[in-house]
């Protein structure tokens, strides 16, 4: 039963294919009050740079017909508080779940220093793999900048794996012509994997007013919109670099949802902004995935990829309500 | 931070009461406890039955068994609301943030503009059960006549004073709650709450700071994505200055005001 839902992303075991997303998750102890952290197969911590930041002006998000935009402007608390205040607590609560710091930085330079500042309190830190937001499109000097253009990109996921013998998962961005040469550099650069997709530009215009909604004009789009977008790439991603193992994210609110980026070829899912809205989502999509492969009597390894099985003849459908 | 957990609940009923204006009511659970102050975030329980993100809503009341939200229709979602049938599952995430905590006083003010009369009904009749000797006046300011909620019943008993404005005079005084105040703010024993619009509650706070009021209680809103300290929206700039914001969800919604960057 348990084995049904293990996985494997790279170097990452996991007890089942549900990670929470960055951003979306605190620092890890913010669901506790909802369900145990530990049964999760892991979660991402909400980005952290070397020093902490207060984010953008308000108003920070805005509400679309499937989704929100947000522009937090990666409001953290620092790498120094994490590792004094946050990470002993989540240590002590995570269990089995993977712990994955999420990490950025303004300029590649800083992208090697907070890698950097990883490896020397790994100790204390106990991850089991570094996250590196290259994409977020929020922040001016980094962010997009950085994901956005393959000589950045690749500077900074290059000073991070110098920096760090860690796993390195680099977050890629769709806000890009094709995404498959970002995941293929970061391949080439030794990354342990790739997570895609982050959040997509995006506007809101207040009519009434006659101005953005957003305090920074705009920000990132995600929810249930984006998932078509996510499950598009990570499908060419995968169709492109069939051994890199990917974490697929963007959209996620249902099992189903989940199972289509198992299907198109990530090893494990992030649910991000369905969390927001409902706290149990996570452990809802857990719970339709054990059911529907306990009723077809198959694995979460076995669909990884399915999609791209198209020698093999189709299954029946079968209705699992 | 408090605790709150994922409630599925079948809307009892809804009642309007003024011109846009509604009561949203669930049966209680046993297990829900809740003080007054505390907000629940409500949402459509199916993904894409309703408007995305959840929304902010103070408790309205709690009694006989029921929750009870009192709801103004001003965007999508709260229109939406309304139209729900009863029988309809609402997801409802809280109880969430700080809730009021009302000092022992021999006279509660409670200073309501527009809808922030909402959580209101519960203080009052938390404070009719544990200061029973206590005078409850409520200041209750609405744009126009038709706007007032008519505080029907059990509701209008909770308050020993009702005050009532309109901006147009069409109802009560003409003029604002704060206005309503006059000059001289008397009780100096009075405890303070406020609840209404960002404008209202900062002159509020001015009249306030200006007698020397200290402890006064606001019940601020705000954006917000989760509701419980995740997505960083809520954000309401501190007066200190360090740490330049605090997180209404989880820091609030009941904040003093001197500590707000008004």
């Amino acid at each position: 039963m348990v084995e049904r839902m293990a996985t494997t992303c790279g170097p990452l075991e996991l007890a089942n294919p549900v990670l929470a997303a960055s951003g979306t998750f605190g620092y890890g102890d913010s669901f506790e009050r909802f369900w145990p952290l530990s049964t999760l197969g892991g979660f991402v911590t909400k980005t952290l740079f070397v020093a902490p930041r207060d984010g953008n002006p308000a108003p920070r998000v805005a509400e679309t017909s499937a989704g929100m935009l947000n522009s937090i402007g990666l409001a953290n608390v620092g790498w120094e508080a994490f590792v004094r205040d946050k990470a002993p607590r989540v240590n002590a609560l995570r269990g089995a779940a993977r712990l994955i710091v999420n990490v950025a930085g303004n300029s590649p330079e800083e992208f090697g220093e907070i890698a950097a500042r990883v490896e020397a309190d790994r100790d204390a830190v106990r991850c089991d793999a570094v996250e590196v937001n290259v994409s977020c499109p929020n922040v001016k000097e980094g962010g997009t900048n950085i994901g956005c253009h393959l000589g950045q990109f690749q500077d900074a996921v290059r000073r991070v794996r110098a920096a760090t013998t860690l796993p390195v998962f680099v977050k890629l961005s769709p806000n890009v012509a094709d995404v498959v040469p970002f995941a293929r550099c970061a391949a080439d650069e030794g990354a342990a994997g790739v997570s895609l997709i982050n959040t997509l530009y995006g506007m809101q215009i207040d009519t009434d007013r006659r101005r953005p909604v957003l305090g920074t004009g705009s920000g990132g789009l995600s929810g249930p919109a984006i998932l078509p977008v996510g499950v598009h790439w990570v499908f060419k991603v995968r169709a492109a670099l069939p051994e890199l193992p990917i974490l697929g994210i963007g959209g996620i609110a249902t099992w189903r949802d989940a199972l289509q980026y198992l299907m198109a070829g990530a090893q494990a899912v992030q649910v991000g902004t369905a969390s927001f809205v409902n706290p149990d989502a996570c452990m809802e999509i857990l719970a339709g995935l054990e059911r529907w492969c306990a009723t077809r009597e198959t694995s979460i390894r076995a669909v990884i990829g399915a999609a791209h099985r198209a020698g093999e003849p189709a299954e029946e459908p079968v209705w699992t309500g | 931070m408090t605790g709150g957990a994922v409630w599925t609940l079948p809307l009892a009923d809804v009642e309007d009461v003024a011109t846009g204006t509604y009561w949203l009511r669930f049966e209680c659970p046993a297990a829900l406890e809740c003080d007054p102050g505390h907000f629940f975030m409500l949402s459509s329980v199916a993904p894409g039955g309703g408007p995305f993100l959840g929304r902010p809503l103070s408790i309205g009341d709690v009694r006989d068994g029921g929750l009870g939200f009192l709801v103004r229709a001003l965007g999508r979602a709260t229109a939406w609301f309304r139209t729900l049938p009863p029988g309809s599952p609402v997801r409802l995430v809280g109880p969430l943030g700080r809730p009021f905590a009302p000092p022992e006083r021999p006279l509660h003010r409670m200073v309501a503009g527009g809808i922030g009369l909402a959580p209101f009904f519960y203080l009052a009749r938390r404070l009719r059960e544990t200061q029973p000797q206590a005078r409850l006046e409520l200041i209750y300011g609405e744009r126009s006549a038709d706007a007032h909620a008519p505080l029907a019943g059990s509701e209008r008993t909770l308050f020993d004073m009702v005050a009532r404005c309109t901006d147009d005079g069409s109802l009560g005084r003409r003029g604002t709650v704060v206005d309503a105040l006059g000059d001289e703010l008397d009780g100096g024993d009075a405890a303070w709450y406020g609840c209404g619009p960002q404008p209202m509650l900062r002159a509020l706070a001015g009249r306030l700071e200006e007698a020397g009021v200290t402890g006064a209680q606001f019940s601020l809103e705000e954006r917000m994505a989760c509701g419980f300290g995740v997505c960083q929206a809520c954000i309401v700039p501190n007066r200190s200055g360090a740490p330049r914001y605090r997180l209404l969800c989880v820091d609030g919604p009941v904040v003093d005001p001197r500590e707000v960057a008004w």
